[in-house]
């Protein structure tokens, strides 16, 4: 190895651990009274104890094991370094809440329920693209991927027939749809009684009727790809960063959704956002939104959910610029003798967001968040 | 280098700690949960049988709902005045409420994926069925120190709350597959829905063992008002009975209740008042546990009406439930029971709202305090006397035809209305009194959650549906079975037909 030129260190690494977590549900063993059940008899509000809490006894530890292969990589004098790491992380008895049959006493009890696992692999790269002495340029990218799976399911919990059994743990299941009805032309074969307005629910497997049958993975919540970009450069006593950061493959509802209960109701005026103007209605026939109806079909959607509203939510954010001049020691004059270093600087966070997502930030899940701000800070540093 | 010889005072001491550890280790592998309560502990004084069979009677709340321990999620009460409610659901499905904010349930576009979560919230109430048995079973086999007496007495209670609430399912759902058998309540295997005859019969049950076990009511008794008494108990027979259109044993059930002691109040405006001797069953509520019916159906900018010579304010409400003008227009000219239904009202800014400009009636319901924006104090009626005597009425004419005494029981209540008795010749058939009883009770048990079931048991509730526009099928006098219930079963428990 020592003789390949350009290869200045390539270190191979592997692990394996297992960690036990019991802290999530202790006491869980045993069957429970709890009071939480008030209810008012004379002028005394008493307050009724259930039973709340089955006993398990066979509970156990969750067990976390975690298997890693890393590369530590570097070439050219270092002037490309870096690492790259797979894992595989798989989580076995899982300490969750078990359902009981609905008619029991109580309708869930501590239990170890399957298994699920996380695989990905993280590449950490560190680049000096230009090293001279007045101009230097370097790069950081950190990139990761990972996806988490089931492996084994609940045995006791039937899935539902458009759950896979070994799906990622944050897809989304729900109907497609196709547009609205905007007119008796629009309304499909297998809708007979929609109103017009109702969004146009697609029939998957064309058999007329929409069941569950029909219910497909329409997406999933947690990014997939995780991007992250550092960029330094100096050019005589400039230097300059830019950090951008990425999340890639995930999906989210618009949380600027209007509601169209807003324009619905006759006496209790509600807030709701400007694109209550897309709801469609006979006055506005061109809306995009569907209209105020009810959809006939919406209940029998086992999940509840649809396509509509959903978008991607893949984000790029530029999250700081930072540009500052050191004073060069000759300009510091008197002071130099205890001033060792003096930088000026702005910085600049948050500037903005590259997405196609529509709602009010893909980072944020919550309808009404206390939003990110773009601050500029300007300043100086003194090395004393 | 030195050598590190221990002295024999450290020797001790390290031995000394290593045995206590290994002595006090496995004690903190067994953890004692002192601040809950386990089988062992409860259920061993008759404050605790109290507190057991409260945790039942939580269910029948005004006030909102509860977080059901047992699996985390909230569900709302059977009586407040929610629009997810057993009292909203049967109302807002007909003829008599209209509202704009259940859309689903007032166009009858409700499916099995409809019900879920809080929409669920009167499916679940068969958990508490469950905690029913398991009250009963653990009360029996108590060796607390309690009379035997009281020990029957709550014993009682717990069984017609168990059967109120498998007769409220009943209602909605059709006979469901409830857990009467304590040996099975912690079983994971999931048990068939049960055949109509079993059901019933197990409510019947129910009923007439406790009924010895029970004071007669509890109208005298302020500090047990709320609870449930024999009175209930002959209540809920002479519902289930009439639900099964059993004639006799209706009618044999409301002279029992007739034998009471109950009156009907002089005046409609009087039915709420506190504990009044109309009452066979209200649900309390005060400042800790409110009734909210008023800040649901009074208008937003309500400040007070006129209700006979009296003016009756109120707060301003969320303007959630009206009565529509068609109904009201089924009240008789001198009706004294319009008193307790407003068609105008005078707004916060001093102006006199009529007719026009309202999109229905306001079912006041009850005079008295109408509280405020934290909700009121009057107790909501469940069980009135009234409706034991249009019970009987109903009972005794698909029996025996439009007798004179049926007749009599009807006038008694509309002669309390202030309207013309009705006389024999008026009614040539059973059908003719039959319809007529439909109408005059919608008229006089209006808002108490009872229209529902009668215009099922008249065969109406599908036909005016229909009337109304609603794409009403035959199979909508049931609601569905949850589907996650159907979906956890795996094919054992059968859904309703045509969902």
């Amino acid at each position: 190895m020592q003789n390949v030129s350009g290869l200045s260190q390539l270190k191979l690494r592997v692990s394996y651990g297992e960690a036990g977590n019991e802290s999530v549900l202790s006491g869980n063993t045993l069957q429970l009274y709890s009071a939480g059940y008030p209810f008012l008899i004379g002028s005394t509000e008493y307050n009724g104890v259930a039973v709340s809490q089955v006993a398990n006894p066979n509970l156990k530890w969750e067990t976390v094991q975690a298997f890693n292969v890393g590369l530590d990589f570097a070439f050219w004098q270092y002037r490309v370094r870096g690492s790259l790491d797979f894992f595989v992380k798989t989580a076995r008895d899982l300490l969750d809440f078990n359902p009981l049959p609905v008619n029991n006493p109580v309708g869930r009890v501590a239990d170890n329920v399957g298994s699920t696992r996380s695989r990905g692999f993280e590449l950490a790269l560190h680049t000096d693209n230009l090293t001279g002495s007045r101009f230097r340029w370097n790069t950081d990218l950190t990139l990761s991927y990972y996806k988490s799976y089931w492996v084994e399911r609940n045995p006791q919990v039937p899935l539902p027939p458009y759950v896979g059994e070994h799906d990622p743990l944050d897809v989304i299941y729900g109907w497609e749809t196709a547009g609205i009805i905007r007119s008796e032309a629009d309304r499909p074969d297998h809708m007979p009684d929609a109103n017009l307005g109702n969004l146009i629910f697609v029939d998957q497997n064309g058999d007329g009727v929409l069941d569950a049958q029909d219910v497909v993975i329409l997406g999933n919540t947690t990014p997939r790809w995780q991007l992250g970009l550092n960029n330094t450069i100096s050019i005589g006593n400039f230097d300059l960063n830019v950090f951008v950061y990425g999340y890639l493959g995930f999906k989210r509802y618009n949380n600027f959704a209007p509601n169209a209960d807003a324009i619905s109701q006759l006496t209790t005026p509600m807030n709701t956002t400007i694109y209550a103007r897309e709801i469609w209605s006979t006055d506005r026939p061109d809306g995009t939104r569907p209209g105020v109806a009810a959809n006939p079909y919406a209940t029998n959607n086992p999940t509840g959910n649809t396509d509509f509203d959903l978008h991607d939510a893949s984000f790029l954010r530029l999250k700081s610029i930072t540009l500052g001049y050191t004073i060069p020691r000759r300009w510091l004059g008197g002071v130099a003798s205890t001033v060792q270093r003096a930088r000026l600087f702005v910085d600049l966070q948050n500037l903005g967001v590259l997405t196609d997502y529509p709602g009010f930030d893909p980072e944020y899940t919550e309808p009404n968040p206390y939003p990110k701000y773009t601050t500029v800070t300007v300043g100086v540093e003194l090395g004393f | 280098m030195k050598r590190f010889r221990p002295s024999t005072a450290w020797l001790v001491a390290w031995i000394g700690m290593t045995g206590a550890l290994l002595v006090g280790c496995s004690d903190m592998l067994e953890p004692e949960v002192y601040s809950e309560l386990t089988p062992e502990t409860f259920f061993s004084s008759e404050a605790d049988f109290n507190s057991a069979v409260v945790a039942l009677y939580n269910a029948f709340s005004t006030d909102w709902g509860t977080t059901d321990l047992g699996d985390g999620q909230w569900y709302a009460a059977l009586y407040n005045h929610d629009r997810k409610t057993y009292w909203a659901r049967s109302e807002i499905t007909t003829d008599e409420y209209a509202t704009d904010w259940d859309q689903t349930f007032t166009t009858f576009s409700w499916g099995p994926a409809t019900f879920s979560g809080e929409e669920a919230s009167n499916y679940m109430k068969i958990r508490y069925v469950a905690r029913a048995t398991d009250v009963i079973d653990k009360i029996e086999k108590s060796t607390a120190p309690v009379p035997e007496h009281i020990k029957a007495r709550y014993i009682a209670e717990a069984k017609v709350l168990r059967a109120w609430l498998m007769y409220i399912l009943y209602d909605f759902f059709g006979p469901v597959n409830v857990k009467l058998d304590p040996a099975t309540l912690y079983s994971t295997e999931i048990t068939p829905r049960p055949s109509r005859e079993e059901y019933v019969a197990a409510i019947e049950r129910d009923l007439q063992e406790a009924i010895p076990n029970l004071p007669d009511k509890y109208n005298d008794d302020p500090a047990n008002w709320g609870r449930v008494s024999k009175g209930v108990a002959r209540m809920l027979l002479l519902r289930l009975y009439m639900h099964e259109k059993r004639w006799a044993e209706a009618e044999n059930v409301a002279r029992e209740l007739m034998n009471m002691g109950y009156t009907l109040m002089p005046e409609y405006t009087q039915i709420c008042e506190e504990r009044n001797p109309e009452l066979i069953y209200a649900v309390p509520a005060d400042a800790s546990s409110p009734n909210w019916y008023w800040m649901e159906i009074l208008p937003n900018d309500f400040a007070s009406a006129q209700v006979g010579d009296q003016t009756i304010s109120g707060p301003q409400g969320w303007a959630g439930f009206w009565m529509p003008w068609d109904f009201y227009d089924q009240y008789e000219a001198g009706d004294k029971r319009l008193y307790t239904i407003l068609d105008s009202y005078t707004n916060v800014r001093g102006q006199l709202i009529t007719r026009q400009r309202m999109r229905g009636a306001i079912p006041l319901k009850c005079i008295g305090d109408l509280g405020t924006s934290a909700g009121a104090e009057i107790d909501w009626p469940v069980f009135r006397y009234a409706e034991v005597l249009l019970s009987l009425a109903e009972a005794i004419n698909e029996q025996r035809g439009p007798t004179a005494e049926a007749l009599q029981y009807v006038n008694m209540v509309r002669e309390r209305a202030g309207v013309a008795p009705w006389t024999p010749d008026q009614f040539t058939s059973k059908e003719q009194l039959r319809d007529s009883l439909l109408v005059e009770r919608g008229r006089e048990l209006y808002s108490e959650g009872v229209r529902r079931q009668d215009l099922i048991r008249h065969g109406k509730f599908i036909e005016y549906a229909q009337r109304r526009g609603i794409n009403a099928q035959p199979h909508h006098v049931l609601f569905p079975i949850p589907q996650f219930v159907i979906d956890q079963s795996g094919g054992v428990i059968e859904q309703n037909p045509g969902y």
